[in-house]
């Protein structure tokens, strides 16, 4: 059963305050402090998914929200909560982190969802198939091993997908089967070795 | 770019998270970096631009 993230959800009545706050934000940013404070965490964890180090995964959260604040003026509301906006941001921040070596690229999984490719592989759970697992991860390209992670390891929606690799919904979709036959076949050609 | 796989990383609790949070420390680095506008390179390059510019408006009549 695929979980759903809260914060994505939002019921109009959430977007239209969310739209109040970033237009008096835009005004004076000490009003950014709410969105602050319902972001910090999701964009913290969306980060140090990625990294090793939790000190630069809190310094790349904190650039994240002052590049924010700073380029709220050019913001558009489209209709989407500002996650989507501020993921875009941090993939950026992210980026810049490695290549200026102050962060290293991290693949984090868990056992969890280890055991959830093997089921989608229909293969056994075992160390060698982890193994190959992890080997395959690691030679997917930047932008398949994105669609990975946010489908298979963060549970998110295809239209949260999309918003953030700005693409539509379907299109987020077919990206997302394409990245999940590449680590499959990626995984069954360390079969053959 | 070389990845490194992280196995069943400890999760880190909300709390911990939470308390790692810096709003007054974003507003004030925001403060202070808005008001060395003059250290852009923006700026010096609007700056000699127009003084090139009026140099020679000035020299022509």
């Amino acid at each position: 059963m695929r979980s759903v993230n809260p914060i994505y959800h939002h019921s109009s009545q959430m977007l239209d305050q969310e739209r109040d706050w970033i237009t008096l934000a835009k005004e004076n940013p000490k009003h950014f402090a709410p969105l602050y404070k319902k972001y910090h965490e999701q964009i913290f964890r969306y980060v140090y998914q990625r990294m090793e180090d939790k000190q630069s995964a809190y310094d790349v959260t904190s650039q994240v929200f002052f590049k924010a604040i700073k380029n709220l003026k050019s913001y558009e509301y489209r209709g989407v909560p500002l996650a989507s906006w501020l993921y875009r941001i941090a993939k950026s921040e992210m980026n810049q982190a490695f290549r200026d070596n102050k962060a290293k690229r991290t693949i984090n999984i868990d056992n969890m969802q280890v055991a959830t490719f093997m089921e989608v592989f229909e293969e056994e759970t075992n160390s060698i198939n982890k193994k190959r697992l992890f080997k395959a991860l690691g030679e997917l390209n930047a932008l398949d091993l994105q669609l990975i992670e946010l489908r298979y390891f963060e549970d998110r929606a295809y239209r949260e997908i999309g918003e953030i690799i700005s693409v539509k919904e379907n299109n987020a979709k077919v990206k997302t089967f394409r990245a999940l036959e590449k680590l499959k076949k990626s995984f069954n050609k360390k079969l053959r070795l | 770019m070389k990845r490194k796989v992280v196995y069943n990383r400890w999760k880190i609790p909300s709390e911990e998270i939470h308390q790692q949070q810096n709003f007054d420390t974003i507003l004030k680095d925001l403060k202070d970096k808005s008001t060395i506008y003059w250290k852009a390179i923006g700026f010096w390059g609007t700056v000699g631009t127009s003084s090139v510019a009026l140099f020679f408006f000035i020299s022509l009549f």
